[in-house]
């Protein structure tokens, strides 16, 4: 069967994955088609570009911490390839097993995380071997550390070979210490079966629970704070199978376990009992209560309740600009309630303050027209008219004056801000008639009346947050005023219009 | 009735040792598949956590590719460990890489022709391109990464091939 000229086969061929006998009928078909040469050699270059692509190898440490993220290993076991973790060997600090440590991924606190107090890493070499655990087999043996035990057997190993010497390691000084036992080490994580069975002891025939996948082991729930202390167990039998369920007690465990359920039922609910064999450093307690919960919880809490401040601050900083200058100078800490508008709301029946604008033989109550408006002396307005809303920076610019059929349209040329500005229109004699505009300052000097005109002075006045215009007329008169339709907001400000007539 | 199979036995030190092994190649194929070393090293850690909390019952007679099996998938479906905050929590994320990446991740990273041309050929084919000839595994381990048969993942090969070459062409004069 001759070979096809495909590059299936080219490439299969270029792969080793072609039966022998085809490779050779290719070959001798590759003497004779110089097109499926030229494919090969193609199909070759494109081989060596994907290969040539640059590869990345990981630090040890960052190895470690991937290991330790999914639980492939312990923390405790993690330091032990490449011989950092050895007593003698200088460690290499990671940075990455710190910030694990620090971000608490859903989990509790490991038993390789850096104490918060002293700052040591599991990586520091006497911190940082994962067997830094003082074995309490029996009462009367001192304590000794199990790392020391396990120094030897994996000295001078790493790598990937490392994992089984140092279990072996456990495995040595668990049987130098009979009954010791050796927490953290028992469990691995998930369905993964423990591989060189540790010793048993005490606390896992007393029932300690396998760990399994999203748990935290218990070798991690033995060092809440909140575990009260047990008092050593007995020494266990040396030997025997090591398995993570419980062990069938004893006759006398057996009693004994009843009668403390009996007397105190609520226990079982509770958190674990101190076990011992556990680093039981009474300083270490208080340090770790508060890494039950997350830290990351709390300064994301933190976090928000700061967002949610500075929102709320700037809420209120924007409600307080955006009110009219009096109510603002209302709500400070000396001023005293005023309205809105002094003499729009004055009482109408006091005789001095309130001219009729017919009542031009009483000159005595026509107040001063000079007299600067938001300064609270003036006399109440008659037949007041209110426009706008809220609106600050507009300035005067200019007023002019037209005789129109309806009569003398008066008009103030607004600039420079937002908003519709309260305009209050009121008569403050029978020939004078004030237009205040709050949120407006007064700009320069209006120009006169031309000769003729109802109007015969206006007299400008005010604050910088209110301009105040007196317009001083021949005749009482009957007043509209609005603002022009389509100019809020547009391109020339806003036009207030006073139509007398 | 129970139904449901308990979990293969398998022992750990058989995936911690599988993941020391082949934890530089997975992170290179992830990187080189995704674009970003960042993102790739979070595929992996999804991949090996994926593996480590359902272990498939055919890790030691198939080895890598399993992983590369798992870290596959995780790409595919965008699936980060530990997984990607939502909602508010985005916010709030952490700047920082919990893991640190080696020094030539830079040269990993930095876009050439050829990663280029790579980036744009399919998904598909580019794993199947990655797996064959940066993590060198034959067409029966590709078929297991990429879940297909090793035929299928033979002709994944060649076309991932062919549509390299020629964008590699084009784009390149």
């Amino acid at each position: 069967m001759a070979v096809k000229c495909s590059l299936l086969t080219l490439s299969c061929a270029l792969d080793g994955e072609l039966p022998t006998t085809s490779q050779a009928e290719l070959e001798s078909h590759l003497v004779s088609c110089e097109r499926c040469k030229i494919g090969l050699q193609y199909l070759r270059e494109e081989t060596e570009r994907i290969a040539n692509l640059p590869r990345i190898h990981l630090p040890h440490g960052t190895i470690d911490a991937l290991l330790q993220r999914t639980r492939v290993v312990e923390p405790a076991l993690a330091a032990r390839p490449g011989g950092a973790a050895h007593p003698t060997a200088p460690a290499e600090p990671d940075p990455t097993v710190a910030a694990l440590a620090d971000t608490a991924l859903a989990d509790p606190p490991a038993a390789g995380a850096p104490d918060p107090a002293t700052g040591r890493e599991p990586d520091a070499p006497e911190a940082a071997s994962p067997f830094n655990v003082e074995v309490r087999g029996h009462p009367s043996q001192p304590p000794r550390h199990a790392d020391v035990a396990a120094a030897e057997p994996d000295a001078g190993q790493g790598g990937a070979a490392a994992a089984e010497p140092s279990d072996g390691a456990v495995k040595d000084a668990a049987a130098e210490a009979p009954g010791a036992g050796v927490p953290g080490v028992a469990q691995t994580a998930g369905p993964m079966a423990p591989t060189p069975p540790p010793p048993p002891s005490a606390e896992h025939r007393r029932g300690a629970p396998p760990a399994r996948g999203d748990g935290p082991p218990a070798s991690r729930r033995a060092q809440l704070p909140s575990e009260p202390a047990r008092p050593p167990a007995a020494p266990a039998p040396a030997g025997g199978p090591v398995t993570d369920r419980p062990a069938a007690p004893s006759a006398d465990d057996q009693v004994a376990a009843e009668t403390a359920a009996a007397a105190e039922p609520s226990e079982r609910a509770g958190p674990p009992p101190q076990r011992p064999g556990r680093r039981t450093s009474p300083a270490s307690a208080p340090r770790r209560a508060p890494r039950s919960r997350p830290a990351v919880l709390d300064r994301t809490a933190a976090r928000i309740a700061a967002t949610a401040a500075v929102a709320l601050a700037v809420v209120l900083l924007g409600l307080h600009l955006a009110q009219p200058a009096p109510h603002r100078a209302a709500t400070g800490p000396s001023a005293t309630p005023t309205p809105a508008h002094p003499r729009a709301t004055a009482p109408a029946s006091s005789p001095t303050a309130v001219p009729s604008p017919t009542a031009a033989s009483s000159p005595t109550s026509v107040p001063s027209p000079t007299v600067p408006a938001g300064t609270g002396a003036l006399p109440a307005l008659t037949g007041t008219t209110t426009l706008g809303g809220s609106a600050f920076g507009y300035t005067v610019q200019t007023a002019r004056y037209g005789q129109h059929p309806d009569g003398l349209w008066v008009v103030f040329q607004l600039v420079g801000g937002r908003g519709a500005p309260r305009a209050t229109v009121g008569f403050a004699g029978a020939t004078t008639l004030d237009v205040e505009l709050q949120g407006v300052r007064p700009g320069t000097a209006v120009p006169a009346p031309q000769p003729g005109l109802v109007v015969t002075r206006v007299d400008a006045g005010g604050t910088a947050a209110t301009a105040l215009y007196t317009l001083h007329l021949t005749r009482a008169v009957q007043v509209s005023s609005s603002y022009l339709p389509g100019s809020l907001a547009g391109p020339s400000g806003e036009r207030l219009i006073l139509i007398l007539h | 009735m129970n139904t449901v199979l308990a979990p293969p036995e398998i022992a750990a030190s058989t995936l911690e040792a599988l993941v020391r092994q082949h934890v530089d190649t997975l992170v290179t194929y992830a990187t080189h598949l995704v674009g970003d070393p960042q993102e790739a090293i979070d595929y992996v850690a999804a991949g090996v956590h994926q593996a480590r909390r359902f272990p498939p019952s055919s890790l030691e007679r198939e080895g890598a590719a399993v992983l590369f099996r798992a870290v596959t998938r995780a790409c595919r479906q965008r699936q980060r460990f530990p997984p990607e905050p939502r909602g508010l929590a985005k916010l709030f994320r952490k700047p920082v890489p919990l893991l640190s990446l080696g020094a030539d991740v830079a040269s990993a990273a930095r876009v050439n022709t050829v990663k280029r041309a790579l980036m744009a050929t399919a998904v598909d084919r580019r794993a199947a391109l990655l797996l064959r000839d940066l993590a060198g595994l034959d067409y029966r381990g590709v078929g297991i990464a990429l879940e297909c048969s090793p035929e299928t993942a033979a002709r994944l090969v060649a076309a991932a091939r062919r549509e390299f070459g020629g964008i590699y062409r084009d784009i390149s004069f």
